[in-house]
């Protein structure tokens, strides 16, 4: 075994460094989840000065990134749960404005011969290739009431459990089913109608 | 005849998002897969609303992989710059060097 001797240096530190390293990073991540440019700086701000005020500063880079990422995360869910409640617990869970979909004049409550869904035809890696069904696919989001669009994002993006959602946007579980549908309805539709039937894949 | 009693595809979508939770009865779970075994188009939903869930899923991988889309711009990262240099004058960073 080596003998390890230790010297050690104060030196000061530049927070600064972070946004040149991680910036971009921790700005798309928020980006991911908000879709906002001014709400996802100000949840980066957040981060990094909370990070700045933390006890534990950690040392390496790339575990300084997952640090910084964690805490990011917890804003994020802070932001979710901040969100101001526009529409009414009926409103967010509305499916009234897709009955049209399954409006058919044979078959009760199904698809009809135009609205029903068509083959996609690709694969997730090709279609995030293309920036147009990037930019789609936010806009979709996008156009949900917010807390319908939070529920989404954090469970797709973050994973977290249909529990944890109930508790940060305090609806009960039923609620959350219906907040899910309807996000994955309005999604869905806005893909297809927005993107697949009109782009020839 | 007792097709004519069972949901339509309406009400099949509603179970088919569930069922991506696993959050259905076995009830519900045979009135689903019944339906989806004779309704192309709901089999479609069901496969539409998978590639959703995949996309979401690399699309995460992406960001952790680095590839980034949007940017900071450089205004907003003066501005963060400024947020953090006049939050605290001075951090002391200890490096500790072991060889």
């Amino acid at each position: 075994m080596q003998v390890l001797t230790a010297a050690i240096k104060i030196k000061e530190f530049d927070p600064t460094a972070w946004v040149e390293a991680h910036g971009d990073y921790l700005f798309a991540l928020a980006f991911s989840r908000v879709r906002d440019e001014a709400a996802a700086e100000g949840i980066v701000r957040e981060t990094m000065l909370a990070a700045l005020h933390s006890d534990s500063l950690s040392g390496e880079k790339s575990s300084e990134r997952v640090w910084l990422a964690g805490i990011l995360k917890i804003k994020v869910i802070e932001f979710f749960r901040n969100i101001r409640q526009v529409d009414s617990a009926e409103d967010e869970t509305e499916m009234s404005s897709y009955d049209y979909l399954f409006a058919d004049e044979t078959w009760k409550d199904h698809w009809t011969e135009n609205t029903m869904p068509r083959e996609w035809n690709i694969s997730p890696d090709e279609a995030l290739e293309k920036g147009e069904f990037c930019a789609v696919l936010e806009h979709c989001l996008g156009e949900l009431p917010a807390r319908v669009a939070s529920a989404f994002t954090m469970h797709e993006m973050d994973g977290l459990g249909g529990a944890e959602i109930c508790e940060i946007l305090q609806i009960s579980r039923d609620k959350y089913q219906l907040v899910l549908h309807r996000a994955r309805t309005h999604l869905r539709r806005c893909l297809e109608y927005d993107w697949f039937r009109k782009v020839k894949v | 005849m007792v097709w004519k009693f069972l949901p339509g595809c309406k009400d099949i979508t509603a179970l088919v998002s569930r069922s991506m939770e696993k959050d259905l009865s076995v009830r519900e779970r045979w009135v689903m897969k019944t339906h989806l075994y004779t309704c192309i188009a709901c089999r479609r939903y069901l496969t539409q609303l998978e590639f959703m869930s995949e996309v979401f899923a690399k699309q995460e991988k992406k960001l952790e992989k680095g590839e980034h889309a949007p940017r900071l711009s450089s205004e907003a990262s003066e501005r963060l710059k400024n947020a953090l240099k006049s939050s605290k004058p001075l951090i002391l960073f200890m490096l500790v060097y072991c060889y």
